[in-house]
């Protein structure tokens, strides 16, 4: 393949094969043409940047250096804003419950005694008589009997 | 100052660390380094010279701030010279947006900056008419061609220092070598030549 068949390829961005690829470095590096171009550019003298286009640079090099945020990255961003949602949250909900008044206390005794009445009134009893629910609740205090003691310093029978 | 005086022989990767380490002498020393390499690319690049120096600027101050990102996989060189090509880029396609021609004609501006190496008045201005042709008959390369033409004749990259700078293959930077060295000769030629008919 001659130059200008190359040049033609590649100018219409065609897939070179191995062998194509071979002669386009050859031309690259031997032909005439190509390495005239090649000294002339190397060739070209250097410029260097005037005096106060480096004292512009520093100026701004310095401002870079001050800023607060320098080597602020996104990992970094991205666990400031974790933190922060993450404490507002539990503001939020903190707040929520102050709001809604207190909290009921209900003692271990009494969640007890709660599920022990609501499971004897749903026992059957065995021999198909009437419901155990009385017999079970005289065993066990009734709420009513603590809350009379509050109101009335003993229980309502009593009066 | 040359790129080999700044830095009193410290390696690039060297001075790198020390930058990272907030060490701002040591950039400094990197700036010394490729101060002429980066505005003359970037002249090369924009045509025009106080675009070249703003390009040249924003290349050190984005390569400052991106210190840390560096992981020395590219060379300093190669690094730096992707983001000039980038910003350069960027800045041709901004100012074609706003209709603005680029002057193929050599303008009075076209030295600025440009130190004479020989002392010589006559060789002087040899070399300077050298230059403003070979600007001129850059300034007819596409973005695509121009940036490996300046990468490998004039800074000397590697096809493959090129090929990681730019995002291309390594095929591709030899085919757009080739392309570019053919395309800037006959510019140069039809320049040469409508000059030796001006006269």
């Amino acid at each position: 393949m001659n130059k200008k068949e190359l040049l033609e390829r590649i100018e219409r961005d065609e897939r070179l094969s191995l062998v194509e690829q071979s002669e386009l470095d050859a031309m690259l590096s031997k032909d005439d043409a190509q390495q005239d171009v090649a000294r002339l550019l190397g060739g070209l003298p250097s410029e260097e940047p005037s005096l106060a286009w480096r004292s512009r640079l520093n100026e701004r090099l310095q401002r870079e250096a001050s800023k607060p945020l320098r080597g602020f990255s996104w990992l970094r961003a991205g666990f400031i804003a974790s933190a922060t949602a993450c404490i507002l949250l539990a503001a939020t909900v903190v707040f929520q419950v102050s709001r809604s008044g207190a909290v009921p206390s209900v003692s271990s005794e009494l969640l007890v005694r709660w599920h022990e009445e609501a499971a004897a009134s749903v026992a059957l009893p065995a021999d198909g008589s009437s419901m155990t629910t009385f017999a079970v609740a005289e065993q066990t205090p009734r709420e009513e009997d603590e809350l009379d003691d509050l109101l009335y310093g003993g229980s309502m029978e009593a009066l | 100052m040359t790129q080999h005086e700044a830095g009193n022989g410290l390696s690039d990767q060297l001075l790198i660390a020390r930058c990272q380490a907030d060490d701002l002498s040591a950039f400094d020393l990197l700036v010394d380094r490729y101060q002429a390499r980066v505005f003359g690319f970037a002249r090369r690049m924009v045509g025009d010279a106080q675009e070249a120096e703003d390009v040249a600027q924003e290349v050190f101050v984005r390569a400052f701030r991106n210190i840390r990102r560096y992981d020395g996989r590219a060379s300093v060189a190669g690094w730096l010279f992707k983001i000039a090509t980038n910003l350069c880029i960027d800045r041709r396609r901004r100012r074609s947006r706003r209709v603005v021609e680029v002057p193929l004609e050599p303008d009075a501006d076209i030295a600025h900056g440009l130190i004479a190496r020989s002392g010589d008045p006559q060789e002087e201005a040899v070399a300077k008419q050298m230059h403003e042709v070979v600007q001129s008959a850059l300034a007819t390369l596409s973005e695509r061609l121009r940036p490996v033409l300046l990468l490998h004749d004039v800074e000397g990259m590697s096809y493959e220092e090129i090929a990681n700078a730019l995002n291309i293959p390594v095929g591709t930077v030899k085919s757009r070598l080739f392309l570019a060295r053919e395309r800037l000769q006959s510019a140069l030629s039809a320049y040469l030549q409508a000059g030796e008919t001006d006269e």
